[in-house]
């Protein structure tokens, strides 16, 4: 590939075996648009049905996209693609770290790197513009990833970016991360990482990336996609009454108002009225410290970070001085999730301590436990990890599964008397494999095999699994009715789905959503009213199948899918009508490659119906609707006494799902009773050798 | 701005300006603020060598000819809502409707109407009941009090029946119109705003 | 503003001086000075002997603020597709990334207290202080940098660079950087009077300021991070 625009035209593939790196063409990929999509291409090919995710022959993908560096807004994504550690059948997954990964990879002339093998002993891979090598691991190995991450910039510059793993990582914990910047992680792939001995790569970039448009013409739409975008999750309503705004939401993420500062800046920052026509307010719309956790955090809060070339922060930059007296660094950061799972394995609350009232200690015992996780590369499982926790001590599991001198020597009282320190004994034990109790890192479903948990675990609305699978709720059935709920069954994780959310949740009133639902899917019944379902219909199978598809379209240009797409806006004047058009078009102006809107899904149909059809292969069933696409029972039953689809009920009903999964099936064209991809929609798509190679293992449907 | 701006431009000056700074304008303030308006120019013109001499601004303004200049000839964007003591302007350029109404139900200073028909509001537009929390914060800025008398008042008189309460399990307390939404429906979504919404970033 | 950053860079002390200065300098020998005024610098010769260069002084200049800024290097990539025609932050006239993660210092064994992502996450950005005595451009020896006749902004012409690097190693900031890919060196040149990077700022964390404002920023004793009490740098 050569006078490449958006791409570099280049990745790279190191083989830790042999320490051999080489340099391979992503013209070959472009079918598959850039990240994720590449990287499925690159696992069907080349990583065997029945490899251990931990194998020499398991491969892992860090993926950029065309769009990454290149500044389009909410650019700086890398996607991540490997096979699941935590699921059952080790199926391929993705997981996503944002930060300045992926711009600096860019800078450096690479779209991809591809690693394979194992490394004989601890490496970290140094990518110096074109100069790439495997260093030494031995001095790092062992180390926290703060450590880490700074030992390699002093070796490589203060510019260096570092994806890194922790202690987590390189104990090949089921749920452990691979990390960049202050707080940017990537779940359920650090043990990927730890059992090839990669600590860490490490990218320094002085190049470019080039575009095809006129530079005005790419101002011009940057200055347009400014004026659509909104707050985190596209919220495009304000939390207060302002007068600019025709509605307001006191849940939403556009928390920004007068009187309300990012308290810890010197001087103190006002977030302010923020009119969506001031574009430089843009980037204080979003209050996630006070969001996320109280008004205890506002005078904490130094300012509010996140990725590359996005005028979204949505990290909280927080100053906490109490963190000193457990040796801790006082400086943390994260968003929402980071912060949520060590509260909530503190399950019974952080109670006041030392003149700290609960407020107070809430906000200093989660920073200390995201400093934690963050410093060991421990992954939460979207939450799932502290609802476990909950369970397994109420439930007596924790004292029948650990030997007895175990039990004892763990902190207990603390957890149950809401002292966060419980969280510096817990992520030690667990992060480093101490006796058994680390086992509640292998993920929830292999964790009930080894502790032989059963209906009360599974069934359970307050333990929140979505599926057999062993995946927690994340945007599913709370998410837009039976839209959110069956997104949720397609994936092997937690759907990490926003693209129904950032509409959905967008806090306009229902009405003028519906009619953009309408608009977009072809009726307004595509989206009921909150808690106020009605039946499955063919418009929701349209939303799911779109909803899909522009996650996978995301995480292959690739942009924050907790950002895009633009499906609504601020403006009044607009009717508030965001553009969906706006992915194909910077990918048209960035690479010069012409796409539609429709032409653009039409590709990540493509990488969607690959990653299908990868599920299928690993599981070695064309039976995905009832192997892989079910719900846990509560699903159906959480509200025994309310009728499902009346007002005041989420509820799902099972033959409404079914109705439901055989709509999207037809959607994609694949098999209406299995959910399995048929020989023709393969072909049709170019995956030809897919549905040859599918057909040789009798994994095509009838 | 010339010196000889009429009643009427002054009188959309103002509400504009009020409007700029998030207030409504009343009536019964215009008077006293063409007339300040007016002397600024006088003295501006005054200082000025140049200028022509003004003509005589006459008898001041009555606030029935500001309000009658103004339904008769006032531009596009100046609105006006009639509260009980007299009408109330704002101009859209910088200011919504739904605020503006927000700020004229403050100014009537009647906390059982602006309550009730908030909740009416939001259960009808939305839709969802609203947070009595939000009614303590602006525009609203009730005291605690204020809010707990009118939600009595409320409570007692009958144009106001369909207006009920409910909490979520973390004691957050709301407020809607059976009107619009059902209390299993009000319910829920105060339970998702308050609770479920947290528990689903 | 933020307090003042001791970033020194011990290696590259040329003197930048002030308008005051410069007046001081050329004092009553400016009869045909501005003779070569359009190309807004000038040689001429001192009182005392000395043959210096005179520089007409720019319009204002781009101030960072640390305290505002987000990191989210918009800047950068708004600087070079409007002035490259690409996105780069290395070639970038403002400099944010090199310091997002440690800071100007780099890194230490106090990184965890010190400025940057890594640290108190305070972020400091560099710009161009448009030194109204610019060691760019008396160390260009092709006369590639002049000041521009609208804006006064120090500006680079690729025609005459020879990419030999001697405007970058006589920055006290290295703001003037090679382009790697052009072999051309580039610096800010204040977007002809409309600077991209302060207009795509999406928390205002980046102005411009008329002369005496930014001089009094970049080099008084307020002076803001991003610029720095550099040993030699008077106001």
């Amino acid at each position: 590939m050569s006078a490449t625009y958006g791409y570099t035209g280049k990745f790279l593939r190191v083989n830790l075996s042999t320490g051999e790196i080489s340099t391979d063409d992503t013209a070959k990929y472009l079918d598959f648009i850039g990240g994720e999509g590449m990287a499925m291409k690159i696992m069907w090919d080349e990583v065997p049905a029945g490899t251990h995710p931990f194998a020499p022959e398991n491969k892992i993908v860090f993926g950029t996209g065309p769009l990454c560096g290149s500044g389009v807004p909410c650019s700086g994504r890398t996607n991540i693609t490997s096979l699941l550690p935590s699921n059952p059948y080790h199926a391929v997954s993705s997981s996503h770290m944002g930060g300045y990964f992926a711009v600096e990879l860019k800078y450096a002339g690479w779209d991809l790197i591809v690693l394979e093998g194992k490394s004989p002993k601890p490496v970290w891979l140094r990518i110096e513009d074109g100069k790439v090598r495997l260093e030494d691991a031995r001095w790092i190995w062992g180390k926290g990833i703060f450590d880490t991450m700074a030992m390699i910039g002093s070796q490589m510059g203060k510019e260096a970016q570092v994806a890194a793993i922790g202690q987590a990582g390189e104990n090949q914990l089921n749920l452990a991360v691979i990390r960049t910047g202050s707080s940017h992680s990537a779940g359920g792939h650090g043990g990927v990482m730890g059992a090839k001995n990669l600590k860490a790569i490490a990218v320094r970039g002085t190049g470019s990336v080039k575009v095809a448009a006129d530079r005005q013409a790419l101002m011009d739409a940057d200055k347009y996609m400014m004026s659509l975008i909104g707050a985190n999750n596209q919220m495009v309503v304000p939390s207060s009454p302002l007068p600019w705004a025709e509605f307001h939401n006191p849940t939403s993420r556009w928390n920004a108002k007068p009187g309300l500062f990012w308290g810890a800046a010197n001087p103190p920052v006002e977030t302010g009225e923020c009119d969506p026509r001031d574009m430089q307010s843009v980037g204080k719309r979003t209050f996630k410290a006070v969001f996320d956790l109280g008004a205890a955090a506002e005078k904490r809060t130094v300012r509010m970070g996140g990725c590359a070339h996005c005028p979204i922060r949505c990290h909280s930059q927080l100053k906490v001085d109490e963190l000193a007296k457990y040796g801790m660094d006082t400086y943390v950061s994260n968003t929402c999730m980071g912060y949520f799972s060590p509260r909530g394995i503190m399950y019974k609350g952080i109670k006041a301590f030392d003149g700290y009232d609960a407020a107070d200690a809430a906000v200093i015992g989660t920073a200390l436990g995201a400093k934690l996780a963050d410093d060991y590369g421990m992954w939460c499982n979207y939450g799932q990890i502290g609802r476990d926790v909950k369970f397994l001590y109420e439930s007596g599991t924790f004292k029948r599964v650990l030997p007895a001198e175990e039990y004892a020597s763990i902190p207990w009282d603390k957890l149950q008397a809401g002292d966060a320190t419980f969280l510096i004994d817990f992520y030690d034990r667990v992060a480093n494999k101490k006796g058994e109790i680390w086992h509640i890192a292998d993920g929830a479903y292999w964790l009930a095999e080894r502790w032989g948990l059963g209906k009360e675990y599974w069934d359970s609305k307050d333990v929140k699994l979505w599926s057999p699978l062993g995946f927690p709720v994340h945007h599913s059935n709370e998410a837009g009715a039976q839209v959110g709920a069956l997104i949720s069954c397609f994936m092997n994780r937690d759907a990490q789905n926003h693209s129904h959310m950032n509409f959905i949740g967008s806090k306009l009133p229902v009405e003028i959503q519906r009619e953009i639902a309408g608009e977009i899917f072809g009726s307004p019944d595509a989206l009921d009213v909150p808690n106020n379902y009605t039946r499955m219909n063919e418009y929701k199978a349209r939303f799911v199948k779109w909803s899909l598809n522009r996650s996978r379209l995301h995480d292959s240009l690739t942009l924050c899918n907790w950002m895009w797409p633009m499906s609504v806006s601020p403006l009044k004047e607009r009717n508030y009508r965001g553009d969906t058009g706006l992915e194909a078009k910077f990918y048209s102006l960035v690479t010069g490659i012409q796409k539609t809107e429709a032409e653009l899904d039409r590709d990540s149909e493509r990488v969607f119906t690959l990653f299908r059809a990868l599920t299928v292969r690993s599981m070695g069933t064309v039976d995905m609707r009832n192997a892989h696409d079910q719900t846990v029972a509560w699903v159906t039953k959480q509200d025994a006494g309310k009728p499902q689809f009346t007002p005041g009920t989420i509820q799902m009903e099972q033959e409404d799902l079914e109705l439901g999964r055989s709509m999207v099936y037809k959607a994609y064209g694949w098999d209406e009773k299995t959910g399995a991809p048929t020989k023709a929609t393969l072909e049709s798509l170019g995956l030809g050798e897919v549905a040859a190679e599918l057909g040789a293992k009798g994994l095509l449907p009838a | 701005m010339t010196d000889n701006q009429s009643t009427l431009e002054l009188s959309c000056g103002a509400i504009r300006a009020a409007s700029a700074d998030g207030r409504l304008c009343a009536l019964g303030d215009l008077p006293a603020l063409v007339a300040e308006a007016q002397a600024s120019a006088a003295a501006r013109a005054a200082a000025d060598p140049r200028a022509a001499p003004t003509k005589d601004a006459g008898a001041p303004t009555t606030a029935a000819s500001i309000e009658a200049a103004l339904s008769a000839d006032a531009p596009d964007d100046i609105k006006m809502m009639r509260g009980k003591d007299g009408p109330y302007y704002f101009s859209e350029l910088s200011m919504t409707a739904a605020y503006a109404k927000h700020l004229f139900r403050v100014a009537e200073k009647d906390p059982p109407r602006l309550v009730a028909e908030t909740a009416r509001d939001e259960s009808r537009i939305y839709p969802r009941p609203a947070s009595l929390g939000s009614l303590l914060e602006p525009p609203f800025s009730l005291s605690a009090d204020e809010l707990a008398r009118a939600l009595a008042e409320i409570a007692e008189r009958p144009e106001y029946a369909d207006i009920r309460r409910c909490a979520a399990s973390n004691g957050d307390e709301y407020v809607y119109s059976d009107a619009h939404l059902s209390p299993a429906h009000a319910e829920s979504l105060a339970e998702w705003a308050s609770v479920g919404e947290k528990d689903n970033p | 503003m933020g307090t003042t950053n001791d970033a020194a860079r011990p290696e590259n002390e040329a003197k930048t001086q002030s308008r005051r200065d410069f007046l001081k300098i050329t004092g009553a020998g400016l009869a045909g000075a501005f003779a070569a005024a359009a190309l807004g610098c000038v040689s001429v010769e001192t009182r005392d002997g000395r043959k210096v260069k005179a520089w007409r002084t720019s319009t204002g200049a781009i101030v960072h603020d640390p305290n505002l800024c987000v990191g989210c290097r918009r800047c950068e990539t708004a600087c070079t597709i409007r002035n490259d025609g690409k996105a780069s932050a290395y070639v970038s006239r403002i400099k944010v990334s090199r310091n997002l993660n440690y800071g100007p210092e780099g890194v230490t064994a106090a990184y965890a207290v010190a400025d940057g992502q890594l640290g108190n996450f305070r972020l400091v950005g560099e710009t161009c202080r448009q030194c109204s005595h610019p060691a760019c451009g008396d160390a260009c020896p092709v006369g590639a940098i002049t000041a521009d006749k609208k804006t006064g902004a120090r500006v680079v012409d690729a025609r005459r660079c020879v990419g030999c690097g001697a405007c970058a190693d006589a920055c006290p900031w290295g703001i003037a950087t090679v382009d790697p890919e052009t072999r051309k060196s580039t610096k800010c040149l204040l977007c002809d009077g409309d600077p991209n990077c302060t207009k795509n700022c999406p928390t205002g964390a980046i102005a411009f300021y008329p002369w005496e404002e930014a001089e009094a920023l970049l080099f008084g004793s307020d002076a803001n991070s991003g610029a720095s009490a550099v040993s030699g740098a008077t106001a």
